[in-house]
């Protein structure tokens, strides 16, 4: 394991630190995730697990972690860039890794992150949609939940559903 | 009337609209371990030949309005029983900005089922009071929803537009 985290810095010069027997992270810019992900292909990860954003809402960063698996190896590689909050923009890597295009598709939606290049970032699973992303810290679920479901008792009753009792 | 009510509670042709996890306490009702068959109730693939629509869970908007439409599809006399605690109030998602809290404020549900999940003998028990309850013409949400149609479609409003009905399959 340690051989092969060698090997694969001295071939693309990533800095790769070794997180756990199975795990290892990689910290790249946002101009070199293209580049980047490409080199790691061609060494071998050729599974794209998923893609994930973490709001870091304090330092005004969203975090992209792409998850990468290599087969052979069993090395879980979590490639992490920061983006700005206020202009989340980033280039696709859809071409490189094909099953990128769904996970965009959703961090947009969930989060409002831009990729350029994707060809099919439509809407995703929210439908009937007007407020900002949902998984944005800045949103606010609890006062969302009480404007649009009532959970009071309603006094002008239609039809009241019935209880079991038990005596 | 009171010959057919009693007849309709012997034989019931459930649609189960499983969306949430308690789903999966319906197989051992179903199957041999507790045969709801017993009692009369079968499951039923399609809406327009069921009379039972069972909704096991939370409901996000999404799904709401699918079920409404299945609902609507069925023919009357027709009996919505909640399943859960999520069709009650939210359940544990009550701060969750997809799911609705309450489907009495669009759907006229007849029997609630509390428990999150429900174990298959309050379902089982449920299902002898429904059979009851509809041989003594006591259940009659069906009357309710075409008597307060209005009330329910504006419920519905809130959440989404009726009229359009966007769903989006891609
Ligand atoms: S009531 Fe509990 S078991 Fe049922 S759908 Fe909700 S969370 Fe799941």
């Amino acid at each position: 394991m340690s051989d092969f985290i060698t090997r694969l810095k001295n071939i693309t010069g990533l800095n790769i630190h070794k997180e756990k027997l199975y795990q290892a992270s990689l910290k790249v810019d946002k101009e070199k995730i293209r580049k980047t992900l490409l080199d790691l292909k061609k060494e071998g990860f050729l599974q794209f697990t998923t893609l994930t954003c973490i709001d870091w809402i304090e330092e005004k960063t969203f975090q992209l972690v792409y998850h990468l698996w290599h087969r052979e190896e069993k090395l879980h590689l979590k490639v992490k860039i920061d983006i700005d909050r206020d202009a989340p923009i980033v280039e696709t890597v859809s071409d490189i890794y094909i099953v990128a295009q769904t996970y965009e598709r959703e961090v947009k939606e969930m989060f409002g992150v831009d990729f350029k290049g994707n060809k099919r970032l439509i809407p995703f699973i929210l439908e009937d949609w007007n407020e900002i992303p949902p998984m944005r810290r800045d949103f606010n679920t609890r006062e969302y939940v009480k404007d649009m479901y009532e959970t009071e008792d309603r006094t002008e009753e239609i039809f009241k559903p019935r209880w079991k009792k038990y005596d | 009337m009171s010959i057919l009510n009693k007849f309709r509670g012997k034989s019931l042709w459930m649609l189960h609209y499983c969306t949430g996890c308690g789903a999966i306490e319906m197989p051992p009702v179903m199957t041999s371990r507790y045969d709801m068959e017993r009692f009369g109730i079968i499951p039923m693939a399609t809406p327009r030949q069921a009379d039972i629509l069972l909704i096991t869970g939370y409901l996000a908007v999404k799904t709401l309005k699918r079920v409404i439409r299945t609902y609507e599809q069925m023919h009357s006399p027709k009996w919505v029983v909640g399943f859960g605690a999520c069709t009650v109030n939210g359940g544990m998602y009550w701060d969750s900005y997809a799911t609705i809290k309450k489907l009495e404020l669009y759907l006229p549900v007849d029997l609630y089922i509390a428990g999150c999940m429900p174990r298959p003998e309050a379902i089982m028990d449920a299902f002898i009071e429904l059979r009851k309850g509809i041989s003594s013409g006591k259940y009659e949400g069906w009357k309710k929803y075409i008597e307060n149609y209005d009330w329910y479609k504006k419920n519905q409003a809130k959440l989404f537009d009726v009229k359009k009905w966007s769903v989006n399959y891609e």
